[in-house]
């Protein structure tokens, strides 16, 4: 099992951490990098490698405020590698949104209707 | 926003010259003030300015934004909504101007004082400003006059001003400092307080809010976007902030990806324009930048591609570009248009307009709704 990533957050990129000791998998605040591809490569390369061995259940959250097209792209290839996961574990995707933006509610959707083998729930939460 | 477009472009070349010219009309909360500031630093600290200049401009902005909050409050029965604050890189130093509205009763009494400030030398100014200190006058509305004084010795230029009439009780009250840059000295141009005025009547007359021309590179649009947040932080436009900030950073990451124009093929920023503004109550945004001329007939017919599809497919095609393999070297996901179209519920307004024998301007115009039906 690979070790824990955990990746601060700066204003145009989000915090990552994916952490098998605490379980906690979770993608939040902004992204807009330049570069998404670049920064999102260790994250997938990450994910793949767990995906080999993976617990029997997982729970894997995005909380996002808000992100740039290109991010939508590899946010989508993490969903993929989530839904290969899917096969063997349990995993369930929690997509959280701030009740106020239903841009980021119907993208959730958007997404879900896309993944499989996933239990893909759509939340909503307060606003800060 | 046919009439915007040209008018967006006259504005760009207009004002081409310029490294940087920022423009807000409107409410100034305390939210926007700190806004304000911190993009001003950040742009400034990304142009590599030097802490002194730096400093000097801080100074003057803060004092011209207290200016503009402190006289904008309705004691008088003057209405919100009215400042103004504008700032301009030139290669000679920064202009910053600001206006808010005075009662045409007391003109008289603060031009008689801006005269005055106006009046002094170096020397004077220093000794008038200790004077002031220890008497500790301060006037009626919590200035000592001393805000003048001070400005005006920190630019070491004089203070330049004008009164344009509202009506009856009203005037606008302009107001200009230069902080000069001692490395090009000869070739100051003086005050250009009259075409900062003009900007503020364009902003004025087309329902604009913000704008912002300068160079844009990925360091400019994330403090773009902390400035953006901090103007909307209190208002009432709650969810039309998030899809305002998502669609502002689509067009001006495009900018900077795809636009042209830069002091080099290799500089990764390039010079571009966006605005915000209300119009029939709702907001919109734009943008302008240069393409090159090769490629406007792709890009056109890559924007009417998606303007005419059917909503439905819309997001088919969305799908499929999320499915396709990374292009090696690709700048974008191909998903902007696409995803513009799905946020805004509305086909894409563009336009390219000759600007010189190897580039056009661009401008993409988009209306933010505070919902958009599904699968409308």
């Amino acid at each position: 099992m690979p070790e824990a990533l955990s990746i601060t957050a700066t204003h145009d990129t989000p915090e990552i951490i994916l952490n098998p000791e605490t379980g906690i998998f979770k993608i939040s605040k902004r992204s807009y990098p330049e570069d998404a591809a670049g920064f999102y490569k260790p994250v997938i390369d990450w994910l793949s490698e767990f995906r080999q061995n993976p617990p029997q259940e997982i729970t894997f959250v995005f909380n996002l405020e808000y992100y740039n097209t290109a991010s939508a792209k590899q946010i989508f290839k993490v969903l993929q590698v989530l839904q290969e996961t899917g096969k063997q574990s349990k995993v369930k995707i929690l997509w959280q949104f701030f009740e106020d933006d239903s841009d980021m509610e119907i993208a959730g959707e958007r997404f879900a209707s896309l993944i499989s083998n996933v239990a893909f729930e759509i939340v909503s939460i307060p606003q800060e | 926003m046919d009439k915007l477009f040209p008018l967006l472009l006259d504005f760009f070349k207009t004002h081409r010259g310029l490294n940087m010219n920022y423009l807000y009309h409107g409410d100034f909360t305390h939210d926007l003030t700190n806004a304000i500031l911190s993009f001003a630093e950040n742009s400034l600290d990304s142009m590599g300015e030097s802490t002194k200049i730096r400093k000097r401009v801080y100074f003057i902005m803060v004092e011209s934004l207290q200016n503009i909050t402190r006289h904008q409050e309705s004691r008088e029965g003057i209405s919100q909504g009215f400042g103004y604050f504008n700032i301009q890189g030139e290669p000679d130093g920064y202009y910053i101007t600001s206006c808010n509205k005075v009662l045409n009763s007391s003109v008289a009494n603060l031009r008689s004082k801006l005269d005055m400030v106006n009046s002094l030398d170096a020397q004077n100014l220093k000794s008038y400003s200790a004077e002031m200190l220890q008497a500790g006058v301060i006037s009626e509305k919590g200035g000592a006059g001393l805000g003048l004084i001070e400005m005006a010795k920190r630019s070491g230029n004089k203070l330049k001003f004008h009164f344009e009439t509202i009506d009856s009780s009203h005037s606008c009250f302009y107001f200009q400092i230069r902080i000069g840059k001692p490395v090009v000295e000869n070739f100051e141009k003086g005050h250009n307080l009259g075409s900062s005025v003009d900007s503020h009547k364009l902003l004025k007359a087309n329902g604009l809010n913000i704008v912002f021309q300068g160079n844009f590179s990925q360091e400019n649009v994330k403090s773009i976007v902390a400035m953006i947040e901090g103007s909307f932080s209190k208002s009432n436009v709650g969810p039309m902030k998030k899809k305002m900030l998502n669609l502002l950073i689509e067009l001006l990451q495009n900018i900077y990806k795809h636009g042209s124009g830069g002091k080099s093929a290799e500089e990764d920023s390039r010079p571009g324009i966006f605005a915000i503004g209300v119009r029939n109550n709702k907001y919109f945004i734009t943008s302008g930048s240069l393409i090159a001329k090769h490629k406007e007939a792709a890009l056109t017919e890559k924007i009417n591609a998606v303007n005419q599809i059917d909503p439905n497919s819309l997001e088919k095609l969305y799908a499929a570009k999320l499915l396709e393999e990374d292009v090696p070297g690709a700048k974008g996901a191909g998903l902007g248009f696409i995803d513009m179209r799905l946020r805004t519920g509305e086909k894409i307004d563009f336009s390219l307009l000759p600007f010189d024998n190897e580039h056009s301007f661009l401008t993409l115009g988009l209306s933010i709704k505070d919902k958009i039906e599904k699968n409308a």
